[in-house]
């Protein structure tokens, strides 16, 4: 009785103390909105939205970390709220404990001129730290495979955003569109 | 001079302001600067302008697209659908608040929460309720009708852009129409508000209203009114499921001219515009352009190399004012403005012109460019409404119209714009005093 007691205790408490266990290193790690992946972006060359040289990995201090997300300027659904949302983070990255860089990376680069970018950057009112990206076709390209992001039609785009660390190309990435709230906790659940 | 207005082949009116006070619940619907109400998403609010009902759900309500939003017209809520309840003024006021359908089940993150007070909630109740039928007005079972604006005191424009759209339509759509629908072509008689008044009422869309330096599109675009097709340049600014144009945008224009201007080395240039935004929004563009250091000036009182002309309203300018400068670089749109102003120039006048695609067609073809902008029409609305199908509405047809793609026109739309084409020609000019030499 007394060895199916301690078995039965085995076989229940082991699960839910994996369970336990694993829940509270997710919750460290991030919210449910969000899962582990390896990004090894590429160093690529792009521009900014003043048409100034900009290296995605190169251009950003080793020890910040990062939100990107995919876009494009004459997109008037999801892209809009998607900008609302990196534009409330912006507002708010005193409440994160390390250095934090915004990229906005387009997905048209055919049409995202750095103009265009300056003008959406302007319209949402962007810090110097919130970086409006744009390269050649074949660049972002390469960045959006790096990144498993799913553009086979810009107008389908998913809702992506990427929090993580370029330099370690540890990150997690957003499974439903998530509000300033969850991408500040998952930038704070990054150890400071 | 006479060269020079044979160049221009359309007349120019000026039109009294329509207001159209549009209740808060088209307001809200539409993002309409000073909507009641809020947009929250998480803990953080902003206007609820910044996020209206039709950038997800689309004009007509009928949703689909980036995101999939689901149809939101009243008829289509207020009866049970995919598992749900039918909505109520009540359920719908906690959809909007905490994102919770009747079903119980929490909506997509993708939408944000409203707060809006019961007048607004009403008003926007109505406006959904009364959304398909506006998006429907000019379809009939057997036909379609497009509104064309005939001014009073202008007739003869309108008489000529309808009777080559008759000639034009006849031969291209079938005598029984597309899904059993033709094409009816019906004068819009009278001033402006009521020209603006039998659109909203009677037609889907308006095709080529007039051009003119203070003609505005959105006396009909600010009522809900497509318009299709003007004459005159259209923004890239402009919203593209109201307005769709078969040639390149003013944006385009100005850029040919700023491109011009740079290989012909301007060094000093009066930059004459409307606006104080509009001087500061050209003048960074045309520094970077230019190969040459490049001063550029609002003074009228200095000495100008070149000068820009982009104001539709120069007033008592004469040009000498502007410092007699060896050239002028204007849109085609301000010609008339500035032709006003040209008696006693020596010098090259470069007008950039928006509608090449016409005029290439127009000399091809050897016909008049009134001519050859209706063959245009024809042939895009032709293709747009095989496209749209038989289930129309307003703004499917103008996303249809996005849709064409004639490559052998020189006629396409890219994602996002108002303009059909990026083809700017420029034709300069040479004046003597007294008259003009085309180069």
């Amino acid at each position: 009785m007394i060895r199916k007691t301690i078995l039965f205790s085995i076989l229940v408490a082991v699960p839910i103390a994996a369970a336990v266990v694993g829940f509270t290193t997710f919750g460290q790690s991030g919210p449910e909105n969000f899962q582990e992946a390896r990004i090894d972006l590429p160093d690529a060359e792009m521009l900014d939205a003043s048409a100034r040289a900009f290296r995605l990995r190169g251009d950003i201090d080793r020890d910040a970390l990062v939100v990107i997300n995919f876009s494009y300027t004459t997109c008037e659904s999801i892209c809009p709220l998607g900008n609302q949302i990196l534009q409330f983070v912006d507002d708010r990255r005193d409440e994160v404990t390390r250095s934090v860089h915004l990229l906005t990376i387009t997905i048209d680069p055919a049409h995202d001129t750095p103009g265009k970018m300056r003008e959406a950057a302007e319209a949402f009112g962007a810090s110097e730290k919130w970086h409006w990206l744009t390269s050649s076709p074949a660049v972002i390209s390469e960045i959006l495979k790096a990144a498993d992001a799913n553009v086979a039609d810009i107008e389908f785009h998913d809702p992506v955003f990427l929090v993580g660390e370029i330099g370690s190309g540890r990150y997690f990435r957003s499974l439903s569109m998530p509000d300033a709230d969850e991408l500040i906790r998952m930038l704070n659940s990054f150890e400071a | 001079m006479t060269l020079l207005r044979a160049v221009i082949f359309l007349s120019f009116w000026a039109f009294p302001g329509v207001a159209d006070p549009p209740g808060p619940g088209r307001a809200v619907f539409e993002g309409l600067a000073g909507v009641p109400g809020h947009a929250a998403i998480g803990s953080n609010k902003v206007e609820a302008s910044r996020f209206p009902c039709r950038t997800c759900h689309r004009r007509d309500g009928r949703g689909g697209g980036e995101g999939d939003a689901p149809p939101i017209a009243w008829e289509y809520l207020s009866r049970p659908a995919h598992g749900r309840p039918a909505y109520d003024r009540g359920s719908f006021s906690d959809l909007l608040a905490i994102g919770v359908a009747p079903s119980g089940k929490r909506i997509s993150h993708l939408m944000p929460r409203y707060e809006f007070d019961d007048e607004t909630l009403g008003s926007l109740v109505a406006y959904l309720s009364v959304l398909t039928a506006e998006q429907k007005t000019g379809i009939h079972p057997d036909r379609i009708v497009f509104g064309v604006p005939v001014p009073t005191g202008h007739e003869a424009y309108g008489r000529r852009l309808i009777q080559n759209l008759d000639a034009v339509i006849a031969a291209k759509i079938p005598r029984n129409g597309l899904y059993g629908r033709r094409v009816e072509l019906r004068p819009l008689v009278g001033d402006l508000p009521s020209i603006v008044d039998q659109a909203r009422r009677q037609t889907v869309a308006v095709l080529s209203p007039v051009p003119s330096g203070r003609f505005d599109h959105s006396h009909f675009t600010g009522s809900g009114i497509p318009v299709l097709f003007p004459l005159a340049a259209v923004s890239e600014d402009d919203d593209h499921t109201l307005i769709r144009s078969l040639y390149a945008s003013r944006e385009r224009v100005i850029g040919s001219l700023i491109d011009k201007m740079g290989t012909d080395g301007c060094g000093q240039l009066s930059l004459l515009t409307a606006t104080e935004a509009e001087f500061r929004d050209v003048q960074a563009r045309l520094v970077p352009k230019n190969r040459a250091s490049l001063e550029v000036s609002r003074d009228l009182e200095g000495h100008a190399g070149c000068a820009f002309f982009l104001s539709g309203n120069p007033g008592t300018l004469t040009w000498q004012d502007i410092g007699r400068p060896r050239a002028i670089y204007v849109p085609g749109a301000h010609v008339v403005d500035l032709l006003n102003s040209l008696d006693g120039f020596d010098g090259t006048v470069v007008v950039g012109r928006h509608e090449t695609t016409a005029l290439d067609l127009a000399v091809a073809e050897d016909i008049e460019v009134i001519r050859a902008h209706a063959v245009l029409i024809g042939e895009v609305l032709h293709d747009a409404l095989r496209i749209a199908g038989r289930d129309l509405t307003r703004t499917s047809l103008l996303s249809a119209v996005g849709a064409v793609s004639r490559p052998d026109l020189g006629i396409g739309f890219p994602t996002g714009t108002p303009a059909g084409s990026e083809e700017v020609i420029l034709q300069s000019v040479t004046f003597e005093t007294g008259g003009g030499q085309p180069e």
